[in-house]
């Protein structure tokens, strides 16, 4: 007798709760200007509180969207951005033929952390100037090789386990 | 999984305790704008830490039981993590005013102090970051409980998904048949 395991590492219940967690913290990354609430609102302050011990703030490194600062830096936004989107399409892409290999996405989350950090130190040292541009560019790479890890487990072919015949 | 739950205690207690370096760091400094610097980038390491400490915890978890750790059990070995480095470090927190009453008192005098220091702040930024600083009173209980309700909630999640990739990166995967 053989039974055969679908997907027993990574089961579809989990990949459902980390699309909801996932956009759970971009909406509310964008702070209360995302649904027209102004930077009094309580949505708004709840959301800075939220993000407080997880970004630095800054309002000159933050994006505004209606006129009020997101609670979340360009960096961290592109982060959690490109996770959300990256969960939802590259399962889609990998199905349809986007490799994928774990060594891959591990370096590439190894690449994306190494030029953060770069980036932030040559702003540290004054080397260079980093921009929204930059950082929002980097943390997109980021966020997405951490959905490529993750799409790409879900997505990998089922284990076919045999356990002998009686 | 009592061992996860003890390398997340131990979490906890490092993110209280680097915390609390920071404060006291602050708290005996000159007001100046290095003084608003150095919570900003500590901090921001320290919640970084504790924000990957669901994945640091699963890598623990697997190297001392040898076990394969699939995702779904990362992502509960996350959460429960994030949760106890927010309950810990919290009630760590309210206990650490029987030791030192006025840290988060002197804390915000310090801020502060480094705020009107500051040059290039305008006097309506100032005064809005004072407000914001005085509506949020650490020295409050409720501010604390709400703080640790949204930490919860925060580094719960977050570590969630640390959890799970490190369950993806660390767990070594069975052969196919």
């Amino acid at each position: 007798m053989s039974h055969l395991r679908v997907n027993e590492t990574f089961p579809p219940f989990w990949y459902g709760v980390l699309v909801v967690v996932s956009t759970m913290l971009f909406v509310v990354s964008m702070g209360g200007g995302l649904f027209g609430l102004g930077s009094d609102h309580l949505y708004h302050q709840l959301s800075l509180h939220a993000f407080d011990s997880l970004c630095h703030q800054q309002h000159d490194r933050s994006l505004s969207l209606q006129g009020v600062v997101m609670a979340v830096c360009s960096r961290c936004f592109g982060i959690y951005g490109s996770f959300w989107v990256g969960l939802l399409l590259l399962p889609i892409l990998i199905q349809v033929g986007l490799p994928y290999r774990r060594t891959h996405a591990i370096r590439g989350i190894m690449l994306a952390l190494s030029a953060i950090i770069v980036d932030f130190l040559g702003n540290f040292t004054g080397i260079w100037m980093n921009s929204h541009q930059s950082r929002i560019i980097l943390g997109v790479l980021f966020g997405l090789s951490l959905a490529w890890l993750l799409a790409g487990e879900y997505k990998q072919k089922p284990n076919l386990h045999s356990h002998g015949t009686n | 999984m009592p061992i996860a739950f003890r390398f997340a205690m131990i979490f906890a207690i490092v993110a209280f305790v680097g915390n609390l370096i920071v404060n006291y760091m602050v708290i005996s400094m000159e007001p100046s704008m290095t003084m608003m610097f150095i919570p900003s980038v500590a901090g921001g390491v320290i919640c970084l830490v504790a924000a990957i400490a669901g994945l640091l915890v699963v890598r623990s978890y697997i190297k001392t039981t040898g076990l394969r750790v699939p995702v779904g059990k990362g992502a509960v070995i996350g959460l429960v993590t994030g949760v106890l480095i927010a309950v810990v470090s919290s009630v760590l927190g309210i206990l650490w005013d029987f030791v030192d009453p006025n840290m988060a008192k002197n804390m915000m005098n310090a801020m502060m102090g480094a705020m009107d220091s500051m040059p290039g702040m305008d006097e309506a930024s100032r005064q809005a970051a004072m407000d914001q600083m005085m509506a949020n009173d650490p020295t409050k209980f409720s501010t604390r409980l709400m703080a640790m309700g949204i930490g919860v909630l925060m580094f719960g999640v977050v570590n969630l998904i640390s959890g799970m990739i490190g369950a993806a990166v660390f767990s070594k995967k069975e052969e196919a048949l």
